[in-house]
């Protein structure tokens, strides 16, 4: 068995032998964290922009992501709608934390691999309401971040979930523009099931809810996410398809001179 | 022949994809477009872009698109005419009548297996990491029909080549090969944008006549094949290549010559060699770009008999910072030196010739709209030109955008030369 997968059993039975109250907020940082994410994974995409006014926007892409030594490398590939397909994003996420990502975009109009300068972690993601952070972390708890503090237990959908809530620290309140966030984690799962944030007046800004999560390939996985931009009135939905964590994907798909080639 | 070889190719691929594998797009626009300084731009134009992209192997993929166009009048420049001196025998627009005409821009086969990768058929190549000024970027030619366009790739004209590209670790290759003798493509006689900087085209013979409007010959050598290698890495935080090229001229060389009892330009597009390399790296919110290249390039000088343009030695060297700090905010500037390392240098222009660029977006309304503005200058004249834009979704489907286009400076310069003259364009575009 797959050693994170034995710490994530380890700390969900201590959970349910000494009950939630016990758990330290460090406990339920670590379970989940180390929720395995597969070591690859190739998915489908479908984006659904609403603004306040209710007009929709869709996009569509296909994404690849992979653990290799040192860095998380990331593939984004735009399919739709037609004035951006072909747009494709390369990203790769250095786990050194003095280490500064490296990002490149491909765009069809100039047919040139642009290399871009790392984005700050609070700016929006390719005008979703979700930001780089978040993207980048996929619901993984950064220590540094935040104090964190367990509020008690609820209930989201018939399912028990933990309250964590973290307080930012001065510096990340600043780049990640968040005040506080809590998240409702499920200790069946080790994942949240809702996330609220505040910005940095201490507003309430976003609530992202994970409202369909599989089983696929024996790792729990979010399949469709709702983001809500409760000062905009802006709403993103994320929805995936066809993940696969034993997709074959040619390690040339992550080079960057590749981008340019991949329509 | 190759048209319609190109056509079956296209049918074949596209009946045994299935639909799932299939996806094709078309976009309509319609283009009013003018000048504050004169009427004779004043016209329209409905542009109708189409492509296909399937594939019907796991490994192979064919993208084709066409470009039609039915214009208002001949404002820009009779193609027509004069796509003879440009473009090779399989690279000409079809033409029916004097104002509609449709184009093949592109179809290919891609190729992957493993580490390899394979483009064959009607593509664009880009190499380097500048915007707008071209230092290793000459690999594929363009159209300077509007001379100025806000979309690099609709103004690039696609040449029938070989891109064969294969992952060695972390290095890349890339083996480019063209038979397609297809040069930069510019109105010479007649149109809006006609270059009359006596730095680009040399001053007639005296005492001898011109002859009309039929002035331009070309002289093409249809065996002349490009070819290309370019090897890059990534290290320590940098995109690092090399490139070489042998290949013809893309700007070409204009003069005058005698012909009967008169004379007329000649249009000549001798092949050179094009060595250079690339970085590019981030710092911060900043990403650095630098290229330098020597290669072959025309140069007007003055000589007892009259000007004539010669093919001259040139280093150019191109720095550019990029900024994105803030959201939805992009700042790009950029500085070229191009110096003429020719021993006995007698040109009109400067040994060594400066231009900056400058290039500010912002995108607001999570990209619904994008306003920004484009300003190049050149410092031995003091010309350039200051390009503004606005678009702005008006729906999903359809999108609404405007270009305005200022020249100043002295008329030598390369962009003072159309210092009379401005240009605007009002788009409107429809997307399914």
């Amino acid at each position: 068995m797959n050693p994170r997968a034995v710490i994530v059993l380890l700390l969900a039975l201590t959970a349910s032998v000494a009950g939630e109250e016990s758990l330290t907020p460090s406990a339920v940082i670590d379970a989940v964290n180390a929720r395995p994410s597969g070591q690859r994974q190739a998915r489908d995409v479908s984006l659904t922009l609403t603004n306040s006014r209710g007009q929709t926007r869709e996009q569509a892409l296909t994404a690849y992501r992979e653990d290799v030594e040192g860095r998380r490398q990331t593939v984004l590939l735009y399919r739709a709608p037609a004035r951006i397909r072909g747009t494709a994003l390369l990203l790769y996420d250095y786990h050194a934390q003095d280490t500064e990502d490296d990002q490149w975009l491909y765009l069809p109009s100039f047919r040139k691999v642009r290399r871009i300068a790392g984005a700050n972690r609070g700016d929006y993601f390719l005008n979703t309401d979700l930001s780089y952070d978040d993207i980048k972390n996929e619901g993984r708890l950064v220590e540094e971040d935040y104090a964190f503090e367990v509020l008690g237990e609820d209930t989201i959908s018939g399912s028990p979930v933990i309250r964590l809530q973290g307080v930012a620290t001065a510096a990340s309140r600043e780049e990640l523009g968040y005040s506080r966030v809590v998240w409702w984690v499920d200790p069946a799962l080790w994942l949240s099931r809702r996330i609220e944030m505040w910005d940095s007046a201490g507003n309430r800004l976003k609530t992202l809810e994970n409202y369909r999560i599989e089983r696929i390939d024996d790792i729990w996985s979010v399949t469709a996410l709702r983001v809500t931009n409760h000062k905009s009135g802006h709403v993103t939905d994320f929805v995936v398809d066809g993940l696969d964590y034993d997709a074959d994907i040619p390690a040339q798909i992550f080079q960057p001179r590749a981008l340019g080639r991949s329509r | 022949m190759s048209r319609v070889l190109a056509l079956l190719v296209l049918i074949a691929s596209a009946t045994s994809a299935s639909a799932e594998e299939l996806l094709w797009d078309y976009e309509l626009a319609y283009h009013a477009r003018g000048s504050t300084a004169s009427s004779a731009l004043r016209g329209s134009e409905l542009e109708l872009g189409a492509s296909v992209d399937f594939a019907p192997h796991d490994s192979l993929r064919v993208y084709g698109s066409l470009r039609a166009r039915h214009a208002s009048g001949d404002t820009f420049v009779n193609e027509r005419d004069v796509q003879a001196l440009f473009r090779s025998d399989w690279n000409r627009q079809h033409f029916f009548g004097r104002r509609s005409s449709a184009e093949l821009r592109e179809l290919h086969i891609d190729y992957r297996r493993d580490n390899l990768f394979i483009r064959a058929g009607k593509q664009q190549v880009a190499w380097g990491q500048g915007d707008v000024f071209r230092v290793l970027d000459r690999l594929t030619p363009r159209s300077f029909r509007e001379f100025v366009l806000d979309d690099e790739a609709s103004a690039r004209i696609p040449l029938w080549s070989v891109l064969a590209a294969v992952g060695i670790g972390a290095l890349d290759l890339e083996l480019y090969w063209s038979p397609d003798a297809t040069f930069d493509e510019f109105p010479l006689t007649e149109g809006w944008f006609r270059p009359s900087s006596p730095l680009l085209v040399p001053a007639p013979r005296p005492g001898l006549p011109v002859l009309g409007a039929a002035s331009v010959s070309g002289q093409k050598d249809e065996r002349v094949n490009s070819r290309g290698i370019r090897l890059g890495t990534f290290w320590k935080g940098l995109d690092l290549s090399l490139h070489y090229a042998r290949k013809p001229s893309n700007q070409g060389l204009l003069n005058w010559q005698p012909l009967n009892s008169g004379q007329v330009l000649l249009l000549e597009h001798p092949e050179h060699d094009i060595v250079g390399a690339a970085v590019a790296g981030a710092v911060g919110d900043f990403a650095l770009r630098m290229e330098a290249a020597h290669y072959r390039t025309p140069v007007v000088t003055r000589s007892q008999t009259g000007d004539v343009s010669e093919f001259l030695g040139q280093n150019a060297y191109l720095l550019g910072v990029d900024f994105n700090g803030f959201t939805d905010t992009f700042v790009s500037l950029q500085h070229l030196v191009e110096d003429v390392d020719d021993g006995d240098f007698e040109a009109l222009r400067s040994q060594r010739q400066q231009f900056s660029s400058a290039f500010v977006e912002k995108t607001l309304a999570r990209g619904k709209i994008r306003l920004g503005v484009e300003v190049v200058h050149g410092w031995d004249y003091d010309d350039g030109y200051v390009q503004g834009f606005f678009s702005s979704d008006l729906t999903e489907r359809v999108e609404w955008r405007m270009t305005h286009t200022w020249f100043y400076g002295d008329a030598i310069g390369l962009f003072g030369q159309f210092a009379d003259r401005d240009y605007f364009k009002l788009s409107i575009l429809f997307r399914p």
